[in-house]
């Protein structure tokens, strides 16, 4: 077996988002040689499918006058995570999305990509995380309050409505990242798995081995940054750390194959003190997820009416991703449907369309939704069934006629007399079931990744198991201990590009002292 | 030409918006120039497990031979003319080749 050398001064793991950051900040900051490994073919990783994030405070949103959150966006991160982080990691975090933002924008092409905010207007109370994804932590809003969002995700040719894939936020980053490691010269070796670090006798990363289709390499280096991302795509590991949603059943991975936590071995190995028991794994559902996003966006809407696959209703329809989830595991494959009527449909769209802010992210839906939901039905398999009568969309989804009928008839039953017997779901939100065609969307739980791992302090530093730096090694995005999301169903990305932002800085001063 | 556009179904919309985009599937990884008759199936591909519903072999497909499964997309092979489309636009290596 052949072994490659290569020498340079920072080999950053994984070309995701926070590792392609990374190595661009880093190499511009201080002119040294970068070599990013990465373990797929094609560079990109989880980052290529993700939405969009979350930005405080930048000069775009400066110029527009929204206010500056990021104080409160402080509190409110270190009040959800209980201060049990690193207070001056979430700051530092906090403080550099503007910047980040504004680097990015300096790279080009933004203006194209999104749209620059308009002049800011408070948000009325109607606005303030009514929404399904808005009930948490004092609403899903306050995350994006004073952030910018990117509607003009059709601008990027390869966009298309489904609500993950490349066309949105993470794959411009990406691309724009790819753009900068060309012109750097920053090399990106792909189908390469790190499999160990190679330490002096103090214990300082000096290289990084790494296992290709021809063989062994080893790439000498001054810094590392580890930005591998977690194990969401490892199912053994899943199992290990969260037996009890190790079901069997149906569940939908988001992260790309190759997040399968290699990292946070390799880190163990030389001594970081890896923190499993601090780590937060995103499950949620029943989400219509991965197919049309506004379907999505309807489905989450809180007068749907929840059924499984036997036709009953199994959970209050009001508490979106989060709450339904343990309740949807529980049920027949873990699947379920969301049943409503044309004119509940109808009210839905016409909503979301009015108030696209109804809910965790700003994103418009498609107004032409009736077209999503007739060519999702016409497919003709699981994802939209539509019938004239509750008995045809129970054969449909193959649950019992009668059983969904009495569901139906029961919950309808509710809507008159003002009270949901079963869920206590609230009132405003009954609304019967009544006028044909009715229309089932099929969901399903999902995962995107795990959060958390390799300890780092607030200059990305990992720790080791006596909580000290470990000199070189930096780690970046979702391997990262210290933020784990805040629950309100954004942020991941967020913490993706802008760790791999800050730990870049880090790395860039790092070797600009050695 | 804009009456043209919205008489169109939404799924031959996307078609031709990705056409523009697409790899030509003459110069594909296989490196030949497929043909319907199916003479020339020196490959197969097929979607593995790891698939994670992005859509991009989907609305890249030139023949339309993808379609949703259980939980991943699926390659009709009576459809499938070889000629790595899907295996191109796949970021995530889960369109395995054979």
């Amino acid at each position: 077996m052949a072994k490659k050398v290569i020498d340079c001064d920072l080999v950053v793991l994984g070309a995701g988002g926070s590792g392609l950051v990374a190595a661009v900040k880093a190499a511009e900051l201080s002119g040294k040689k970068v070599v990013v490994l990465e373990k797929a073919k094609k560079a990109g990783g989880s980052t290529y499918y993700a939405h969009g994030f979350g930005v405080q405070y930048s000069k775009w949103q400066q110029e527009a006058g929204y206010p500056d959150t990021r104080d409160d966006t402080f509190r409110r991160t270190m009040n959800n995570l209980k201060w049990k982080v690193n207070h001056k990691l979430i700051l530092n975090f906090v403080y550099s999305s503007g910047p980040f933002f504004d680097w990015l924008v300096e790279k080009g092409g933004a203006e194209e990509y999104f749209v620059k905010p308009a002049t800011y207007q408070a948000p009325t109370t109607a606005q303030g995380g009514q929404g399904p994804g808005g009930q948490a932590a004092g609403g899903g809003m306050m995350m994006r309050m004073g952030s910018i969002d990117f509607p003009k995700r059709h601008m990027n040719k390869e966009s298309r409505d489904p609500s993950i894939g490349p066309g949105w936020m993470g794959s411009y980053v990406v691309t724009k990242m790819l753009e900068q490691c060309k012109k750097l010269g920053i090399e990106i070796v792909t189908s390469a798995r790190a499999t160990d670090f190679i330490t002096d006798s103090k214990g300082n990363v000096t290289g990084v081995k790494a296992d290709t289709a021809d063989g062994k390499l080893q790439v000498n280096c001054k810094a590392c940054v580890a930005a591998a991302g977690g194990f969401g795509a490892n199912r053994e590991k899943l199992a290990k750390r969260w037996p009890e949603y190790a079901d069997g059943n149906r569940f939908h991975i988001f992260s790309c194959p190759t997040s399968d936590g290699d990292s946070l071995d390799m880190a163990e190995k030389i001594g970081a003190f890896v923190d499993y028991k601090n780590m937060y794994w995103l499950v949620g559902g029943p989400a219509h997820h991965p197919y049309s996003y506004t379907i999505y966006r309807i489905m989450l809407q809180p007068e749907m009416v929840y059924v499984n696959l036997n036709g009953e209703r199994f959970v209050d329809e009001t508490g979106g991703l989060d709450p339904c989830f343990n309740p949807l595991s529980k049920q027949p494959q873990a699947r379920c449907y969301g049943v409503a009527d044309n004119d509940l449909v109808e009210m839905l769209g016409e909503r979301l369309i009015a108030n696209p802010h109804d809910g965790p992210t700003d994103i418009p839906i498609n107004k032409k939704f009736r077209e999503d939901i007739a060519y999702e039905e016409s497919l003709g398999n699981e994802l939209t069934k539509k019938a004239d009568t509750l008995e045809e969309l129970a054969k449909k989804i193959g649950a019992d006629p009668k059983t969904l009928v009495a569901t139906i008839n029961r919950y309808n039953e509710f809507c008159t007399n003002g009270r949901d017997l079963d869920f206590i779901k609230k009132p405003a939100y009954l609304i019967p079931i009544r006028k044909p065609p009715f229309y089932a969307f099929h969901g399903q739980r999902f995962t995107e990744t795990t959060h958390g791992g390799i300890t780092i302090n607030e200059n990305m530093e990992v720790l080791n198991t006596k909580g000290k730096a470990m000199p070189g090694l930096f780690a970046a995005g979702d391997n990262a201990g210290g933020h784990t999301i805040d629950g309100a169903g954004a942020g991941a990305l967020d913490f993706a590009v802008v760790s791999g932002y800050m730990a870049g800085i880090a790395a860039g001063k790092y070797l600009s002292k050695a | 030409m804009t009456s043209t556009l919205s008489t169109l179904s939404r799924r031959k919309f996307m078609l031709m918006s990705s056409a523009a985009i697409a790899t030509p599937f003459i110069l594909n990884a296989a490196g030949f120039v497929p043909s319907a008759n199916g003479k020339e199936k020196t490959k197969t591909y097929q979607i593995g497990s790891t698939c994670i519903g992005c859509h991009s072999c989907f609305y890249n497909c030139p023949q339309s031979a993808i379609h949703w499964g259980n939980d991943k997309y699926e390659i009709d092979q009576k459809k499938c003319i070889q000629c790595g489309t899907c295996y191109e636009t796949c970021n995530i290596s889960a369109v395995i080749e054979k």
